[in-house]
């Protein structure tokens, strides 16, 4: 429940702000259906189930009566005896993710790849330091050989000395 | 159509397509059948291969690998209790009892008879029903095309979630990410913040990624590692008497399935639950479901893969997707430059047959390969997620990437997996958030068109006629919720009063 009222606390947030950018769109025409129209239909749309959600959230009896749809219980079913027993590795991720994007313009997709699917394998609980390594060389080159090279896809080179060494292979 | 058919058949015999198509069947099978990979991870995950490719190659391959994964979802959901995607979840109910019984091998080979039966006459309604469709739309203007958006996005917010106000609140925010960049219509920027990345808009690859595949692999990482375990079991096809006793199961569950596929929305998941609750209720035996039955096994295979077909119905003639898999299916067709939707039989004709007879040779093939892909199966299984988790994540980036070359994607893709976690936590459905995303330049586009052909004449939507019942199904769309949830509290109520009445 906390999560479900921070979540619309953001959402409330979130279109009053856009509503208000939505008025400051330039409407050339005068027209009363502008660009500005259509999303700031939306963002009110949105700013008021938003607010309904944030008080929703506080009657616990919206919980109770909640019939449960064929798909949640299928979901609860999947989710059965699988806990989430990890939960900093979540943070490891997004960190590595984050580091991985930043690096990719200056670094070039082999290096940064190699070092970040070696990383990966770590987080994802791989054992063997050498299996790691294996995963994302065999990775990387993979990738490597069926998209910049078979397909033709533009990967980045990165800068410098990566640029060189990312011309030996594509 | 005899004749578009004979067509689309001929274009599969071309060596690099049925190549192409072989190779579909047997990596939605793969994937399909690993835990963690679901049918729509599966197609995105293909996406960038499939950039490069001539049209009618890279959708052999979508397409196969979209009805395939429904079926192999259902071996490890057998063997070992554990769904290889959503879609079989209810095919655990039996089918893990069977395995348990020693009949296994059995109910692996229901499964496979069942999931391609379903498959097919899946294939057939939507080889006859979608021409019927898109010439029906043919007459279709801009009011028509909006109300036909606007009934879609509300159906899908009232029927998946369950939860109107959060289904609601998805589609408002999908359809707002689709208005970043610069407005079709006047070409005045909106909400770009002066950045020249934001001008060209949020493509909605990325937004796609981050939310399903992402957002899965957030939650896998903080799992225990799943253990592998080796079992080895003989599939055997269903007799004669068994084929006999479960075809009247099969033939309900199929067409309960395709009409289930067909409404927006609801897709594959839902028709499998479905199906069998409802082949237990038409059961002389309904206690018997549950302990490993036949009839168990055989409802929700064919329903599923019936269902998936179905959801193809909506897109190929109206261009309006139905579930998260055909949405993506979109996105690839907008990639490849084609506009799915009533005009695609007369401009891509030879495209759309082609695809059709791939699917029902793919759900055909689904008889003869899946018998001695099990077989190989168990040793594919016990790759751990410590390498495939890695993959999947690089898949993902370069699908992101190779889309428009670019890095600041990857950040939005970032962005909506982090989203798209927290979001289902919360218990928010992200379907109607991707629709919302899909068809918002339709719904706007349409909407504002209307309004410049009628001279801002709002009620331009009811004075139409097939504008007007398709609003009026939206409305019943968002009603019929409410007043189910009005009848089970009076209902309640009733029961309560009884109660202390006779207390």
């Amino acid at each position: 429940m906390l999560l479900e009222r921070t979540i619309s606390i953001i959402m409330i947030a979130f279109s009053s702000f856009f509503l208000v950018l939505s008025f400051q769109i330039e409407n050339r025409t005068g027209d009363l259906i502008a660009p500005g129209t259509w999303p700031g239909g939306l963002m009110t749309i949105m700013l008021i189930l938003s607010i309904i959600l944030f008080f929703r959230s506080f009657s616990a009896k919206s919980n109770l009566n909640i019939t449960k749809t064929a798909n949640e219980e299928a979901e609860d079913l999947a989710n059965e005896d699988e806990k989430l027993v990890y939960p900093v590795k979540f943070f490891y991720l997004i960190g590595a993710l984050l580091v991985y994007t930043f690096l990719l313009e200056y670094v070039g997709f082999i290096v940064d790849t190699i070092l970040f699917i070696f990383f990966l394998s770590f987080i994802f609980g791989i054992k063997k330091w050498i299996s790691g390594l294996l995963t994302a060389i065999l990775a990387t080159g993979g990738a490597v050989i069926l998209f910049p090279i078979l397909l033709n896809t533009p990967f980045p080179r990165g800068v410098g000395i990566f640029n060189t060494f990312s011309l030996l292979f594509f | 159509m005899i004749e578009g058919l004979m067509g689309g058949f001929g274009n599969l015999l071309d060596p690099f397509n049925l190549l192409i198509l072989l190779a579909g069947i047997l990596l939605g099978f793969i994937g399909g059948g690993i835990p963690g990979i679901s049918g729509t991870m599966l197609v995105i995950i293909l996406l960038p291969v499939s950039y490069s490719m001539e049209p009618t190659a890279a959708f052999l391959l979508l397409t196969s690998i979209y009805a395939t994964s429904v079926f192999s979802g259902s071996i490890s959901a057998i063997l070992f209790r554990t769904p290889g995607t959503p879609e079989a979840v209810a095919t655990v109910f039996d089918g893990y009892p069977m395995a348990q019984k020693g009949e296994g091998g059995k109910a692996l080979g229901v499964s496979i008879f069942s999931s391609a039966t379903g498959g097919v006459i899946g294939t057939i309604v939507l080889i006859f029903l979608t021409p019927l469709l898109a010439t029906f739309a043919l007459s279709f203007a801009a009011p028509e095309y909006f109300a036909l958006a606007l009934m879609g996005l509300t159906v899908v917010a009232s029927l998946s979630a369950g939860n109107l106000v959060k289904g609601f609140l998805g589609v408002a925010f999908g359809l707002f990410i689709a208005t970043i960049g610069l407005d079709s219509m006047t070409g005045t920027p909106r909400f770009t913040f002066g950045s020249g990345q934001m001008m060209s808009g949020i493509d909605f690859i990325p937004v796609l990624i981050g939310l399903f595949a992402i957002s899965e692999v957030l939650r896998q990482v903080q799992k225990k590692p799943r253990k592998t375990s080796n079992q080895k079991v003989r599939t055997e096809l269903p007799s004669w008497g068994l084929m006999k006793r479960i075809s009247n199961v099969i033939g309900r569950s199929s067409l309960l399935g395709i009409f289930i596929g067909i409404l927006p929305g609801i897709g594959a998941t839902t028709a499998a639950m479905l199906s069998y609750s409802e082949a237990a209720r038409w059961s002389k035996k309904p206690e018997e479901f549950g302990t490993g039955i036949p009839e168990g096994v055989a409802a929700p295979e064919s329903a599923n893969n019936a269902a998936a077909m179905g959801a193809m119905v909506p897109l190929l003639s109206l261009g309006i997707p139905g579930s998260a898999t055909t949405a993506i299916l979109l996105g690839a067709f907008i990639l490849h430059g084609i506009q799915p939707g009533p005009l695609m039989f007369q401009t891509q004709g030879s495209l759309v047959y082609t695809i059709l007879m791939g699917l029902l040779v793919a759900n055909l093939l689904i008889l003869i390969i899946a018998k001695p892909f099990i077989s190989v199966f168990s040793k594919i299984l016990r790759v751990p997620y410590s390498i495939i988790g890695p993959l999947i994540v690089l898949f993902c980036i370069i699908g992101t990437f190779a889309v428009r070359n670019s890095i600041f994607d990857v950040g939005v893709m970032l962005l909506f997996g982090i989203i798209g976690y927290f979001l289902e936590n919360a218990k928010f459905p992200l379907a109607p958030i991707v629709l919302g995303v899909v068809l918002g330049p339709i719904a706007e586009d349409q909407f504002r068109r209307a309004m410049q052909m009628f001279n801002n004449d709002f009620t331009i939507f009811f004075t139409r006629p097939i504008s007007l019942v398709l609003l009026l199904l939206a409305l019943v769309s968002v009603l019929y919720p409410l007043f189910k949830k009005w009848i089970n509290s009076r209902r309640a109520k009733l029961r309560n009063d009884k109660n202390t009445i006779a207390s």
